[in-house]
């Protein structure tokens, strides 16, 4: 028994957690039986849903429990784990001093003890159990891969993701699609395992961006002018144009996914309006950043009084929001002639919205030091922390 | 060396510099003076690429600004611009605040807290090291702010306006002591503005007079004053040569006043 425990303690999350679900799953059970007999409910107790309440409880542990299995072990996640592994001899071959990031036979027990108590609770919807612990736990795989630079299985997953959005009503097919996400998830791991070396280094851009990139964005941010404009501090990188059409084709497939399943509901319009503006004001973000600091190269009246209306060195950073404000237009206008052909048209409008944003929105590096324009502090500078000099 | 090649620059229709040309050599301590309004502090924007001009361009070391991403960036690393007016972090202390630059700009921790703390030593600010920012007077902040050029240890300084903005005799004698010696020393490149001549004479070796968005002088202190004769100050000759029409102004002005 004691080696069962020692050998199931390499995966348990901690006691206090362990105690507070059960106690959790207990009281599941419990104050709906309360409920049931003080309102003396039991007749319509299935129309109540109050019997489901377990199941749920049982849902939300296996999400937990596959976000943990993840997030804790992985050492992308765990900044000091990660640095003192680089220091280790340790290689992808031996086994993971916190425990093992893939998944193992102590999970599958676990799961089917959870598994088991959900087909008690509800025989027909048991499996969502187990595949909202696949998915939670691919979806921890997803971010993983996307720290680890391993690109192309994060799109992969992310791809195969709306799947679920078809198949939600048959819980055997959708266990069937999240096993392969986790198949493909487990591989990507592995392969991510191999390269540690690689991530785990400077060269790593994201792990830059946590750490040693935050760190300076954080001193930027503090040190006040000249400090936060004039400083040699690199930003991130836009997307190549493969990844730019990529993801623009990602955002497409979900876009028709999502309404394809939501257009027949009454709200879908008021939702898709919600949805339209704040894309529009989002098209902004990227222009906003160039903006910062960074004004024309001459002023509004230097342009109207010298003829120079348009500075197409700098007034390039308007091209995007431009270019996206005319395709949710034309989406727009689309739908009220092809009412039928919602999904497809939202879909072709979401392409083209991540692919203008992505593209022609100027690399914020390249802008900064190499754009047409004037840098000044007033733009953002925040008076509450800093204080001017005389 | 710092190479100026006919840049011209105007904010709205009126241009505030006109093909421009010049040269800046390595190891010198050029100030740039004028009449206030003349193009200054443009000036030296151009030269630290915080603004692109609308023509023409500048060349540091052979390296011409803003051409790229990475040899901007190591412009930036080489070139060191202080505004006259900064914004400093209020709840930093000044200890905070002059290793953070430090540590943006990849400077070596060792080196940095003991130069840190010469640094506060040399303005008198070791009392104040570790009190935030917002305790300090508009002298000390001066003080701090000028500090932190220095700690990156820039090839190129190029600081507008640092005599001015509270900076008692101390102050003002540490700095033009330390530019000196970094100029002489360490090969270091200074240009800076000024409003008045009077700072010049002992800080400077060389000297840019903008007039009308124009070169009106650039040339090296003792060659101007051999041009100009013997037995005037550096001040006579540079009040002549920025102010030319101040003498006359003050005479006119109580020769009214007679009347």
């Amino acid at each position: 028994m004691k080696r069962f425990t020692i050998w199931m303690r390499e995966v348990l999350p901690p006691k206090w957690l362990i105690i507070l679900m059960a106690f959790c799953y207990l009281m599941s059970i419990a104050v709906p039986q309360l409920v049931l007999y003080y309102f003396d409910l039991y007749e319509i107790q299935e129309e109540t849903g109050l019997l489901k309440t377990p199941l749920f409880c049982l849902g939300m542990f296996a999400i937990i429990f596959g976000l943990y299995r993840s997030g804790a072990f992985h050492p992308i996640f765990q900044n000091d784990y990660r640095e003192w592994l680089a220091q280790t001899p340790w290689s992808h071959e031996k086994p993971l001093p916190r425990g093992p990031v893939y998944l193992v036979a102590q999970d599958f027990l676990i799961l089917c003890m959870i598994s088991s108590l959900s087909y008690f609770h509800d025989p027909e919807l048991w499996l969502i159990t187990p595949s909202l612990f696949l998915i939670a736990h691919s979806l921890m795989c997803l971010m993983s891969f996307i720290l680890t630079q391993e690109y192309r299985y994060a799109y992969v997953i992310t791809f195969l993701l709306p799947s679920l959005l078809y198949l939600y009503e048959s819980p055997g097919l959708s266990f069937i699609s999240v096993a392969i996400i986790a198949i493909i998830s487990h591989w990507g791991l592995r392969k991510a395992m191999r390269t540690f070396d690689k991530w785990s280094g400077e060269q790593n851009h994201f792990l830059q961006t946590n750490s040693q990139l935050a760190k300076e964005m954080r001193l930027k941010n503090i040190l006040g002018w000249p400090h936060d404009s004039m400083g040699p501090i690199s930003s991130p990188k836009n997307p190549t144009l493969g990844w730019a059409i990529a993801l623009a084709l990602q955002a497409g497939w979900w876009s028709f996914s999502v309404i394809l399943q939501i257009s027949d509901r009454p709200e879908f319009l008021s939702l898709i309006i919600g949805i339209g503006i704040g894309l529009w004001v989002c098209s902004f973000i990227p222009t906003s950043r160039c903006l910062s600091g960074h004004a024309p190269p001459i002023n509004f009246w230097g342009r109207m009084r010298t003829g120079r209306w348009i500075i197409p060195s700098y007034d390039k950073i308007f091209l995007s929001p431009l270019v996206v404000s005319c395709c949710l237009t034309l989406a727009t206008c689309m739908t009220l002639y092809f009412p039928q052909s919602l999904a497809i048209i939202f879909g072709v409008a979401a392409t083209f919205y991540v692919f203008f944003t992505i593209y022609f929105t100027p690399d914020l590096d390249e802008w900064r030091l190499t754009g047409n324009h004037r840098i000044h502090p007033g733009f953002g500078i925040n008076k509450t922390e800093l204080v001017q000099t005389q | 060396m710092i190479r100026v090649e006919n840049v011209t620059q105007h904010y709205s229709v009126r241009p505030v510099l006109t093909d421009i040309s010049l040269t800046i050599p390595q190891g010198s301590r050029t100030a740039v003076i004028g009449p206030n309004g003349m193009g200054k502090t443009t000036f030296l924007s151009v030269l630290a690429g915080v603004l692109e001009p609308q023509r023409g361009h500048v060349e540091i070391d052979g390296i011409r600004r803003r051409s790229s991403v990475d040899k901007e960036l190591a412009l930036r690393k080489k070139a060191f611009f202080l505004p006259d007016r900064c914004y400093l972090p209020k709840m930093r202390t000044g200890r905070e605040f002059l290793l953070g630059v430090g540590r943006l700009y990849d400077i070596e921790e060792l080196r940095l807290f003991d130069h840190a703390q010469r640094l506060f030593s040399l303005f008198n600010l070791t009392e104040l090291a570790d009190s935030p920012i917002s305790n300090y007077s508009a002298g000390q902040q001066k003080k701090i702010s000028l500090a932190s050029p220095l700690i990156i240890e820039a090839e190129i300084l190029l600081l507008d306006e640092p005599f001015s903005g509270g900076l008692d005799p101390a102050g003002i004698l540490a700095l033009r002591r330390v530019l000196t010696r970094l100029a002489e020393e360490n090969g270091c490149t200074i240009v800076f503005t000024a409003p008045v001549p009077e700072l010049v004479a002992e800080n400077a070796d060389r000297l840019i007079v903008i007039r009308d968005g124009q070169i009106a002088v650039n040339d090296s202190i003792a060659d101007l004053l051999t041009k100009t004769g013997t037995g005037r100050s550096v001040e006579q000759m540079l009040n002549e040569q920025i102010f030319p029409e101040s003498e006359q102004n003050v005479a006119d002005y109580f020769a009214g006043g007679v009347a």
